[in-house]
């Protein structure tokens, strides 16, 4: 049992510990970068630990449940890996004490996000992280590509905020609450405005469908993911993205669960079009990280299956979770190994791997291991978690979905092959110079290379875990 | 009474339309960025029209939703602002169609 703040019940403390690293950060300022990664990490590993000690609470309109639990050490679990490469990254920035206490303050609003059930709670955490990420692509400021990737995702994030805030007044209108447990409550009633209904759920999709990067609200994600420093890309495409989908199960499943014959056919139909439009559009990128990005898209098509095959099947939801996972975890190590890469390379084309299988074992090996466990191989983690999500989706009696998303997983193997064959089977021009390899982007690698093998095998703990958890 | 709750509804209908034709539409940042404060603010207009014809206008929590979007939304400005303003000090233009170095390539 770790001691307890006074006057901070529960999720209020790892908040508290975080606030302290933002402070410290921002003090340590110009003076040493090495200090603010370690004051960063140190915070975030002591708020991991409060996290997992931390007892199921409820107190004012905070909520800690093991899904919050669970949500916010993927967030954490990510700053952390990504801090790591960030500080080699950005050595460039001469104000690196903002980027890793943005980093830390998203981290927050992110928490915030999904431990409440109230819709205050969610959009100010929402907000909060949005505004942190916009502003920590921002950092690299006289960078145009990157200003340029920042401007991009401003834009469209605030669009799909406005759309997201116009959709739930209209949630409000029809229901006259904005607490989650009510709005349930009155939806189970029957007594409810249809019309406004309809149209907030619509609006509510489109904006949590720009974070979510579901596809006809996806045009900004191959851009932001392009332009973004690597690190800072791998921590949208993970942290991001989770939060977008934990809010969504709150707000769809929690709050909007008694209505779900108005969103599941939306969803389902958005699955299909996300995953198939996503995964066909990456077989003809050659650039990595516009790769990565779609296949991004591609895996959104794959999780909102949770809300496209609604039903009581206990397996999609723990397949679900766990596949937000291993996403989150196959993102992070596929953009860390893009950015180890593309310093070798000097480029990010994906011809320019040619022959750098042989030279970088552990990364090149790590990377295979990545992309296998993406297009779903066994007995990898990303196998295990889109079989678990599959079995739910037929469970549901959606064997049609599962059909076009098995057919779907096919397809992508195609694309994430071509990458294993110019890094392994390719014979590449031999660079006569020797670079200077950033090996400190091994440890997050290897670390994540690692998780992805044990969460494969050893699943079982963890899948009785995630089927214990109600969002 | 409920007639003007529809006058309101409409009206900040209207306001959120003309928020999302400005941002699709219009190429200047400055622009854009009202555009997207009329979004915002088409929300809250939304909220306050149905707390006070519809439901208990001593529900706070609405009013304080409304006071939060407010808050957030100035905060979003002065977040955009400060993009636009490094990205004009780059590009010498406030057009954003001049800003496309990103751009879909394909084989």
């Amino acid at each position: 049992m770790l001691p307890e703040i006074p006057y901070f019940p529960g999720i209020y403390t790892v908040i508290l510990i975080i606030v302290m690293g933002i402070i410290a950060s921002i003090a340590i300022g110009k003076r040493s970068r090495v200090l603010i990664t370690g004051v960063s990490e140190l915070v975030i590993a002591i708020a991991i630990a409060y996290l997992i000690d931390l007892p199921v609470s409820q107190s004012g309109y905070t909520i800690f449940d093991d899904f919050s639990r669970f949500i916010s050490l993927i967030f954490l679990g990510t700053s952390f890996l990504i801090l790591i490469s960030l500080h080699r990254e950005l050595s460039d920035v001469p104000r690196y004490e903002l980027a890793a206490s943005l980093i830390l303050a998203a981290n927050i609003g992110m928490i915030v996000a999904v431990s409440s059930l109230n819709i205050i709670y969610i959009v100010v955490g929402w907000e909060l992280a949005g505004l942190s990420s916009y502003a920590v692509i921002a950092t690299r400021r006289r960078d145009p590509v990157v200003m340029e990737a920042a401007m991009k995702f401003f834009i469209v994030g605030s669009i799909g905020f406005g759309l997201t805030l116009f959709g739930i007044s209209f949630i409000f209108g029809a229901t006259g609450s904005l607490d989650l447990t009510r709005i349930n409550a009155v939806l189970s009633t029957g007594m409810y405005d249809y019309n406004l209904l309809v149209t907030g759920i619509i609006l509510l999709i489109s904006g949590l469908g720009f974070k979510m990067a579901i596809v006809p609200f996806h045009v900004w994600i191959p851009d932001t993911y392009e332009g973004a420093p690597y690190s800072i890309t791998s921590f949208l495409a993970a942290a991001s993205k989770t939060m977008a989908f934990a809010v969504g199960l709150r707000l769809f499943y929690r709050g909007l669960g008694p209505v779900s014959n108005i969103w599941q056919p939306l969803f389902a139909v958005l699955a299909i079009i996300t995953m198939t439009y996503g995964n066909l559009a990456a077989l003809a990128q050659t650039k990595m990280k516009r790769l990565l990005a779609w296949s991004s898209i591609a895996h959104a098509g794959y999780i909102i299956l949770l809300f496209g095959a609604f039903g009581p099947s206990a397996n999609l939801i723990a397949g679900g979770l766990f596949h937000i996972l291993t996403h989150a975890i196959m993102k992070i190590l596929a953009f860390i190994a893009a950015a180890y890469f593309a310093f070798i390379a000097g480029s990010d084309l994906i011809t320019d791997y040619a022959g750098l299988g042989k030279k970088y074992k552990l990364a090149s090996f790590f990377l295979a291991i990545d992309l296998f466990s993406l297009a779903g191989i066994p007995p990898l983690a990303g196998f295990v978690s889109k079989y678990l999500l599959f079995l739910g989706v037929v469970e549901n009696g959606f064997v049609w979905l599962a059909l076009i998303a098995v057919i779907n997983s096919a397809i992508s193997l195609y694309y994430y092959m071509r990458i294993l064959k110019y890094l392994f089977f390719e014979e590449g021009k031999v660079s006569e110079v020797e670079v200077k390899v950033p090996s400190i982007y091994l440890i997050p690698i290897v670390l994540t290379g690692l998780a992805i093998i044990v969460l494969g095998i050893f699943s079982d703990p963890l899948i009785h875990f995630l089927k214990s958890i109600s969002p | 009474m409920l007639n003007e709750l529809y006058l309101i509804v409409i009206t900040s209908a209207i306001l959120f339309v003309l928020g999302i034709y400005g941002v699709s539409t219009r190429r200047n940042a400055l622009k854009m960025l009202i555009s997207v404060e009329l979004m915002v603010n088409a929300s809250a207009l939304n909220i306050i029209g149905f707390l006070f014809y519809l439901f208990d206008v001593a529900y706070l929590e609405a009013q304080i939703f409304v006071l939060f979007i407010i808050t957030i939304a100035a905060a979003e400005a002065a977040i955009g602002l400060s993009i636009f303003l490094a990205l004009y000090r780059l590009y010498g233009t406030p057009d954003l169609d001049k800003v496309s170095k990103l751009k879909e390539t394909g084989e």
